[in-house]
């Protein structure tokens, strides 16, 4: 026999007519012996009214006309956020490409299997490279670097573009939702002047950092070789240990070579927990390689050309990369 | 029945942004009704909801699942009803007396509060009981149909709904309760 609360409970498929016979059999038999739920019932019926009356009231579609206008204005882009991630991607492609060639020094020092290649060998065989091409996770994020006059560009997250040349002192985003090209001013240097440009070298650029850290290994880094295979293909694996928070031990990069024609292929990131998508994307993966060109301007990343440019007020005294020169300048020199 | 939610969404992604409309014209009344129960000022109910259906819009590419759509929308409703509140906090640090003369200046009429009980009582309803609510009623969707978007039996939609009215009236007659004891006090 059903209670009270069973009842009460199929108060509201029994006013809808979706109870089968027997339950609404049961249910009329409840009602006509128990007063509390015939009151139950009554009330019931009293708040679905003034809920179908509320309703009515708000009336049909007021907002759907602003909405539409609002969405079809172009949105303002906080085009700062833009900046700082592509300064991000722009430091990780650097380190990336710097990964490149410890891989080439690893992998020679380490493989090279008794041969005597030096260092000098391997400056030989990226002298000729102009261009690295970084594809991170699949071609989500992609940025090509020009090794002999410093230009980055690349093509971020919600295809946001940006396009660096520092020798020009000329910096342009983009973000399609706002299809306006943003340039930042160019760079106020404390003199007033803006001094020469001088790329560093495929040496300076890629390996300085990483010959200085084997000779001088810091903060407990240690390196493994391993023998590996991708697709069928033999390559060697570096894993770049090092210890956690908690203080253990743990890979933190992994990045595979060639060793027939000794230069870098891939390279695995582990990214920190702020950086993840989601829980289990422990890896960002970024494949390697050289073309002979690349983007000669914005246009080439897919950028309309009547894009309209803006000029942004994003203030920079002094630009990264000079920065980033100092600081990685041997003593002495 | 035109499209479902999920035909509009893909629409939207695909470069279709009018099919937008179909989703604001079945959705606004159960926003509506769900931020005039949270925001008291009367001014800024309509704003808020504008604003939550354009914030909508443009994180469409992160939602999971296009069935929660409604679901959703609300929590995204959320953020804004806080960041709203926020901001009200902040101007009400103001000096009385600046804000009075700023109003004198801009001309505009001092913000009326708002009072809707019903609404006020289904907006604090506990979160499931709330989205059956306003889906059926504010939605205007059927009862199999509310399942089918939440998730859910049938049965266990009809159940809900039947506990939700009834923490509906009991909010709604301590309120009146308390208002009858107010004005007794007063006599």
């Amino acid at each position: 026999m059903m209670n009270c609360i069973e009842c009460q409970d199929q108060l509201v498929a029994y006013a809808e007519n979706l109870l089968n016979e027997q339950h609404r059999q049961e249910v009329d038999a409840h009602l006509a012996r128990c007063m509390a739920c015939r009151n139950e019932k009554e009330q019931m019926a009293q708040v679905r009214q003034w809920l179908v009356e509320d309703c009515q009231s708000i009336g049909p579609a007021s907002l759907a006309d602003r909405v539409m206008q609002a969405i079809a204005r172009p949105q303002p882009v906080n085009m700062n956020r833009v900046v700082v991630r592509w300064r991000q991607i722009r430091w990780r492609a650097a380190a990336a490409a710097a990964m490149v060639l410890l891989a080439c020094v690893l992998g020679l020092l380490l493989v090279g299997s008794g041969s005597s290649i030096t260092l000098a060998d391997v400056q030989a065989a990226i002298a000729d490279k102009t261009w690295v091409h970084i594809s991170y996770d699949g071609g989500q994020r992609e940025v090509w670097v020009c090794l002999t006059d410093g230009r980055l560009c690349g093509r971020g997250e919600g295809s946001a573009v940006a396009y660096i040349d520092e020798a020009a002192n000329v910096r342009r985003w983009y973000h399609p939702r706002t299809g306006v090209i943003v340039e930042d001013p160019p760079t106020v240097y404390p003199d007033g002047k803006v001094p020469a440009w001088k790329p560093l070298t495929p040496w300076e650029y890629l390996v300085q950092g990483y010959e200085a850290k084997m000779q001088n290994p810091v903060g407990g880094v240690t390196v493994e070789k391993h023998e590996d295979k991708i697709d069928g293909k033999a390559l060697v694996r570096f894993d770049l240990y090092a210890k956690d928070a908690t203080g253990k031990r743990i890979v933190y990069k992994r990045l595979w070579a060639d060793p027939a024609t000794r230069m870098p292929v891939r390279m695995t990131a582990r990214l920190q927990p702020e950086e993840r998508k989601s829980p289990d994307q422990e890896w960002t993966v970024a494949v390697y390689d050289f073309p002979q060109t690349g983007p000669s301007s914005i246009y080439d990343l897919g950028v309309p050309r009547d894009a309209k440019i803006v000029k942004s007020d994003v203030k920079q005294t002094k630009p990264d990369a000079l920065r980033g020169r100092e600081t990685t300048q041997p003593a002495g020199k | 029945m035109g499209p479902t939610d999920k035909e509009c969404i893909e629409g939207c992604l695909s470069g279709y942004p009018e099919q937008y409309r179909v989703l604001v014209e079945r959705y606004e009344a159960g926003l509506v009704a769900y931020v005039t129960g949270r925001v008291k000022d009367r001014a800024c109910i309509e704003e808020t909801a504008q604003e939550t259906l354009v914030r909508a819009y443009f994180a469409l590419p992160r939602l999971k699942n296009p069935d929660a759509f409604f679901v959703w929308m609300l929590r995204i409703a959320d953020h804004v009803i806080q960041e709203h509140r926020r901001a009200q906090g902040r101007r009400a640090k103001l000096d009385q007396a600046t804000r009075q003369m700023a109003q004198q200046m801009a001309g505009s009429a001092p913000r009326h509060e708002a009072s809707h009980p019903l609404r006020e009582a289904v907006a604090g309803l506990p979160e499931g009981y709330r989205q059956v609510v306003l889906l059926r009623h504010y939605g205007e969707l059927s009862c199999a149909e509310v399942a089918r978007r939440l998730g859910k039996p049938l049965g266990t939609v009809t159940k809900m709904l039947s506990r939700a009215y009834a923490m509906l009236r009991e909010v709604l007659q301590d309120q009146s309760t308390v208002r009858r004891g107010e004005r007794t006090k007063v006599q």
